[in-house]
This record gives structure tokens, C-alpha cells and sequence, in this order.
């Protein structure tokens, strides 16, 4: 299970690759997240749950859980990744 | 090479001025090289490029409406096409293709167009990506120019040229190791069949140095990698990093094949079907990958697979 600083270092990270300003800290409730959404352990099979806006999500994973805080920031959806069918690379 | 047979295609890149028009030059002049077609992209109407090349024939190839990387991708996809069509009949006979880019072109969009084109898939392979850097201006047009960055940050090889013109520039080498740690660096042009060779992507020693916006991240791992962590992986950091991620190049020893480390690459959020090796090529059995990037933190890549190993291995413990 990845720990809450861990999980902080990866949200830090990706605040600074989504270019949104702010900070993630560490609270009683969770992690608070540029102070737009929290960040904290589920109960299985929900491994994370994420509140923004008043609501709270489940999320299974913690692909979906960035992808759930993207959201909840106003970040514009990610690319998705494509497995090339022309020349491959060897 | 036997008829019908795959085809490497290699990348020619480099700034304006950085010698990419007399390094195919040479190519053609060199016997050894004959059986060569070049595809020459200029950005403007008059094919300067083209008619210095000497040597040409109908497969030394123009592509002028427009820079390769931003308007005529598809015009590639079907130059290429055409090309395979004329040599399975018969009409002409090459061994290799080289595409000389324009100078200020991002060599991603043609390694997309070249990777993501099913019908390229039977006759081509992409070879490598050359990247070449003027001894006397390259410190300068690389801290200057972001274009001239991402071109050695795709590279699989770099060749420093000019050295007959001007001596090596103090901090030239460094500059580059700095955009692309992974990538052999020649000093003027070396041995021509040692240039087109399918290039050694797997990752070197580790080294981490730091060029202005250009990020390299390494990961390494003892443990071996479950197959879905991996896959994960790549799926998260095309989501995250967007077009931040110019190449990523990885050996992995998958959990589910011991014994045959998996090679991974991707240009961007596109991914070459993984190949597995028969064997580990060297004593280091480690998974290694390097991600080349612009702006991506130095440790994310190697956080999000801790992140999602963790996930993966307490899935496969609770069966």
C-alpha cells in the first residue's frame, strides 16, 4: 500500500506537470490538494476516496485516483497512450 | 538483403546548418551505400536541399509542401508506401531509407506517422534517430533553441559535426549528455554502416545531468516487474505527462518472462509493440528505463511505478 507521504510526493509532482499552482497538505481528513479536493485511504475494494466539491468518489486504483484529482482540478483530460501498428522500434 | 524484406528507416536530424544535407551527400557517394533512398523534407518552395545532394535518382525523394513534423505527414506515410510498392516490383532496388527533416522540425510527429501507420508495419522498421550538432554553434543553438533540445532528446545516436572548421567547443559534450545521457555521441561523422545500425536503446550507466527545461528520469528495479504494473505504467505517464514525454526507452525484466527482458520504447503516448529479448544483453539483470522529457520531475516515473507496483502485488497476493 503506498503511504500518505508517498502518495503526497506523486500529487506534488503532478500539480507541477499539470501546471496548478499550489500545495498538497497533509490534514486530518486526508491530503488536501491545491485546496480544491481531498485525497484519502478507502475501504476495499476502494483503495482511495477523493471529496471535491461536497462529493465524494471511490476510486479503485491509483492510475484512477490522478486521474480522478485531474478532474476535480480542472485539468484537461490526459492523452490516452496508443500502441503503435506501423514501424516498430527494435 | 533478400527481396520483400523489412526495411530500416532511419531519422537524419538536426539543426539548421548542423551538416544533415552533407552527411547524405556522403552517404550516396559512398559505394557501400549506393542502394539508398532519401527522403529530403524542406520547409519553403525552393528544393535548395535536393539539388545539393549529389547522386540523386528517382529514390532520392522531395517532400517541399510544408515542414514534415506539422503538414505533410500523411505525404510521408505514402511516399514510403510508394516506395515499397516500386521496389516489390521490381522498379527500384534500396535497402534502406533515410529522412532528412527540415531544421527546425520535432522529429516526434514523423516518428508517430512512421510508428502508427499499419501499412508501413510489413515493409519498414524504424532504424535510428541521428541527430547532428554543429561543433562551432552547437552550445549556443542549444541553449537557445528549444527545437535543437527536443531533436538531441529524441536522438538515438549524435554526431557532432564541423570539428574540421572549429575545434571541439568547451562544454559542447556536456550540453548534450545533458539533453540525452542514453544516446552514443560520435565526433564528426564515424563509420557509416556503424550510423544506420538499429541503435542500442537499452539504458547505460545511470548517468543523470540536467539541460535547461530538458528532464531525464531513470528507473531502476531488482525486483522483477509484474506485466500489468508496466503497462499501467506507460498508460500513467502518457496521461500525465502529455506531450512532455519525448522518449521512453526501458528493458524490463517482466515477472511473467524470466529470462527474456522486455524492450520498451515510446515517442510520446505512442508506444512500439513491446519485443523481448532471448537473453539479458549484459551481467545487469535490472529493469532500467530512462524518460526523456521536458519538465517532468525527476522522480515521478520512478514514484508512480512504486505507486502502482505496490497496487499490482497486493492484487496478486489476494489472488
Amino acid at each position: 500500500m503506498t503511504s500518505e507521504a508517498e502518495l503526497r510526493s506523486l500529487l506534488i509532482d503532478c500539480l507541477t506537470l499539470w501546471e496548478v499552482p499550489g500545495r498538497v497538505v497533509a490534514g486530518p481528513e486526508g491530503l488536501v490538494v491545491a485546496g480544491a479536493c481531498v485525497v484519502r485511504a478507502g475501504p476495499a475494494p476502494a483503495r482511495w476516496l477523493v471529496t471535491a466539491a461536497g462529493r465524494t468518489r471511490a476510486v479503485p486504483s491509483v492510475v484512477a485516483l490522478l486521474s480522478a484529482v485531474r478532474r476535480a482540478l480542472g485539468v484537461a483530460a490526459g492523452v490516452r497512450a496508443r500502441v503503435g501498428v506501423g514501424a516498430p522500434m527494435r | 538483403m533478400i527481396p520483400g524484406a523489412v526495411i530500416p528507416v532511419s531519422v537524419i536530424t538536426g539543426f539548421l546548418g548542423s551538416g544533415k544535407t552533407t552527411l547524405i551527400s556522403r552517404v550516396l557517394r559512398d559505394p557501400a551505400f549506393a542502394r539508398t533512398a532519401v527522403i529530403v523534407n524542406e520547409f519553403g518552395e525552393i528544393a535548395l536541399d535536393h539539388d545539393l545532394i549529389e547522386g540523386g535518382d528517382e529514390t532520392l525523394l522531395r517532400l517541399s509542401t510544408g515542414c514534415l513534423c506539422c503538414a505533410v505527414r500523411s505525404d510521408l506515410v505514402a511516399t514510403l508506401l510508394d516506395l515499397a510498392a516500386r521496389r516489390a516490383a521490381g522498379e527500384i532496388d534500396f535497402v534502406r531509407v533515410l529522412i532528412e527533416t527540415s531544421g527546425l522540425a520535432d522529429p516526434a510527429p514523423i516518428l508517430h506517422a512512421l510508428m502508427t501507420d499499419a501499412g508501413l508495419a510489413e515493409s519498414f522498421v524504424l532504424g535510428s534517430v541521428v541527430t547532428l550538432v554543429d561543433s562551432l554553434l552547437g552550445v549556443a543553438t542549444l541553449a537557445r533553441h528549444v527545437e535543437a533540445r527536443r531533436q538531441v532528446a529524441f536522438a538515438d545516436r549524435v554526431v557532432v559535426t564541423k570539428t574540421d572548421l572549429a575545434p571541439l567547443a568547451d562544454g559542447l559534450l556536456a550540453a548534450i549528455a545533458a539533453g540525452n545521457p542514453v544516446a552514443p555521441v560520435g565526433v564528426d561523422v564515424p563509420d557509416l554502416a556503424e550510423l544506420f545500425q538499429p541503435a542500442e536503446r537499452v539504458p547505460g550507466d545511470g548517468r543523470v545531468l540536467h539541460s535547461e527545461g530538458v528532464s531525464v528520469c531513470l528507473i531502476r528495479r531488482v525486483a522483477p516487474v509484474p506485466a500489468l504494473a508496466l503497462t499501467l505504467l506507460l498508460e500513467a505517464l502518457a496521461e500525465q505527462c502529455g506531450a512532455r514525454m519525448l522518449r521512453f526507452k526501458g528493458l524490463f525484466d517482466v515477472a511473467e518472462a524470466p529470462g527474456r527482458p522486455a524492450v520498451v520504447h515510446a515517442v510520446q503516448h505512442v508506444i512500439s509493440p513491446v519485443s523481448f529479448l532471448d537473453a539479458w544483453p549484459g551481467p545487469d539483470r535490472t529493469s532500467r528505463a530512462v524518460v526523456i522529457g521536458m519538465g517532468i520531475p525527476r522522480f515521478f516515473p520512478a514514484r508512480l511505478l512504486d505507486a502502482i507496483g505496490a497496487e499490482v502485488a497486493d492484487e496478486m497476493r489476494r489472488g
